[in-house]
């Protein structure tokens, strides 16, 4: 058997991957702070003793950390952050990290995330407004103040993209420590950022990627038609 | 199969949803004391290819995790609570508020419930009730006599009535206020009931503990801004499209595949 067949199928496989990364970029088109997936092949193999034997593999994933569109909604409890950086949330498995800034308030008035789980201030500390406030200011530090008084600052931490791991309800999870170098994050309030995901390059990638795999479905016929008629022609006794 | 054609269906359920809820804030455009409605959404668990960290042989390691993911879902509706505009009526039984809080009715059922839309009116008896013929909470009764009705924006409610200089003290009006008012369960027909995450009501009279004033010959108009609605339709309908377009694509390959053979 010749070994083009296995690398046509390694080729398949990787194609079929960058469909389902595309997909749910697509999916995500309209998810707060969402980042969209890139996906990048390198050759597998290259050491291998065939020559002709270079497999596509060791697919790496990395977020697109471009800021996606801020819009303007008017809400104090929505946020963005320009540049860099994310805001810390408490969940039952210890903080994540997230740059979706759609809080909410829960019953006891503290600023929680879409899914009720408490925001985290600095130091760990939840921040809970008081019933009677009027006026809720979030200055572009995180500090939180109602009515004029402090009443927490929210944590604001920076993370390489290669330290983040996703986790799915809009939220990363962390290894290693935060970079704690340049300048801190910076908050809009009544701002939330869009998904970054850009649908123009979905569609492309869609039509790149259904193209490619069509192509080596081909090679794939290909293989299959030449070793079906040197089976035909070559094999048995005549 | 591609787990691309499960990704994409929940992209489409996804802005299904969304257009749900831009179609009833564009209902509700004129419904006075509505709140517009917003879809908020997340993504869903991802599905780890290789690990970051993990060995690529060569004694290198991979700098990316690799992970798909499967989708979104919806997250929550959020009710945007931002003050609707007030539009002078000149009913003297029309009440807006200036601020936060709700207005408390009593159900048949003895239960209560709370409205923003304070366009009130009056039984045959006298008494106040909200358009569905709910009485306000604190049961006010204008006498027949009563030629003029005033509401204080403390929620005072007098009158005057022939024969006498003096006004009337008929009630107060009372402003419920809620810890978190997008927990509240939407009842429709403007109601609202209390619920474990929008915390217990508490009764205070306007102005006070940080509620709003109520002002006579007002109504708040619904906080729906159609311009804003339009957009949301737009992208939803094409978010929505292009999600379809994923299925059609992932179909196409699967269907080159079973070509095979």
């Amino acid at each position: 058997m010749s070994s083009g067949i296995y690398i046509a199928s390694a080729g398949a496989v990787a194609q079929s991957l960058a469909l389902d990364a595309t997909a749910n970029n697509i999916a995500n088109a309209n998810t707060t702070g969402y980042q969209a997936d890139r996906m990048t092949f390198k050759e597998a193999m290259n050491y291998a003793k065939s020559p002709d034997t270079a497999l596509v593999g060791n697919t790496t994933m990395r977020p697109d950390s471009q800021t996606g569109a801020l819009t303007s909604t008017e809400n104090p409890l929505d946020l963005a952050i320009e540049g860099d950086g994310m805001f810390s949330v408490d969940t039952p498995s210890g903080p994540r990290f997230t740059r979706a800034g759609n809080l909410h308030l829960d019953k006891d008035q503290t600023l929680v995330n879409a899914d009720g789980m408490a925001m985290r201030g600095q130091g760990g500390q939840h921040i809970t407004l008081p019933i009677d406030a009027k006026v809720i200011d979030i200055s572009a530090d995180g500090t939180v103040n109602a009515d004029g008084a402090e009443v927490g600052k929210l944590e604001l931490v920076k993370y390489k993209t290669n330290q983040l791991k996703r986790e799915g309800g809009n939220l990363f999870s962390a290894t290693g420590k935060p970079d704690s170098s340049g300048d801190p994050p910076t908050v809009r309030m009544g701002m939330l950022e869009s998904s970054n995901v850009n649908i123009v390059r979905g569609v492309v990638d869609l039509v790149k990627v259904s193209r490619t795999y069509e192509s080596l479905m081909r090679v794939i016929q290909g293989y299959h038609d030449v070793e079906s008629r040197a089976a035909r022609d070559l094999g048995g006794p005549k | 199969m591609f787990r691309s054609l499960a990704t994409a269906a929940s992209g489409m359920e996804a802005q299904q949803t969304r257009l749900d809820v831009t179609a009833n804030n564009i209902a509700n455009v004129s419904t006075n004391g509505f709140k517009r409605n917003r879809a908020e959404f997340a993504d869903l668990i991802y599905q780890q290819v290789r690990s970051g960290g993990s060995s690529t042989g060569n004694g290198t390691t991979a700098p990316d995790t690799a992970e798909v993911g499967l989708g979104v879902r919806l997250a929550a509706t959020a009710r945007d609570q931002t003050q609707g505009e007030l539009h002078q009526t000149g009913n003297p039984l029309d009440v807006a508020i200036e601020g936060k809080g709700y207005l408390a009715v009593q159900l048949p059922s003895g239960d209560t419930a709370y409205t923003r839309n304070g366009a009130l009116h009056m039984t045959n008896e006298g008494k106040l009730v909200n358009a569905d013929g709910y009485p306000l909470v604190g049961d006010i009764t204008v006498p027949t006599d009563a030629q003029e009705v005033t509401i204080g924006t403390d929620g005072k409610v007098s009158a005057t009535v022939a024969g006498e200089t003096q006004q009337v003290d008929l009630g107060q009006i009372q402003i419920a206020m809620f810890a978190n008012p997008a927990g509240l369960q939407a009842q429709g027909s403007n109601l609202f009931r209390e619920t474990s995450a929008s915390g217990s009501a508490v009764i205070g009279n306007p102005g006070d503990g940080g509620s709003g004033g109520v002002r006579q010959g007002m109504l708040e108009v619904s906080n729906v801004n159609t311009v804003e609605e339009m957009v949301d339709l737009i992208s939803g309908q094409r978010a929505y499209e292009i999600n379809s377009r994923v299925i059609k694509a992932a179909d196409e390959m699967l269907g080159e595949t079973a070509q095979l053979r």
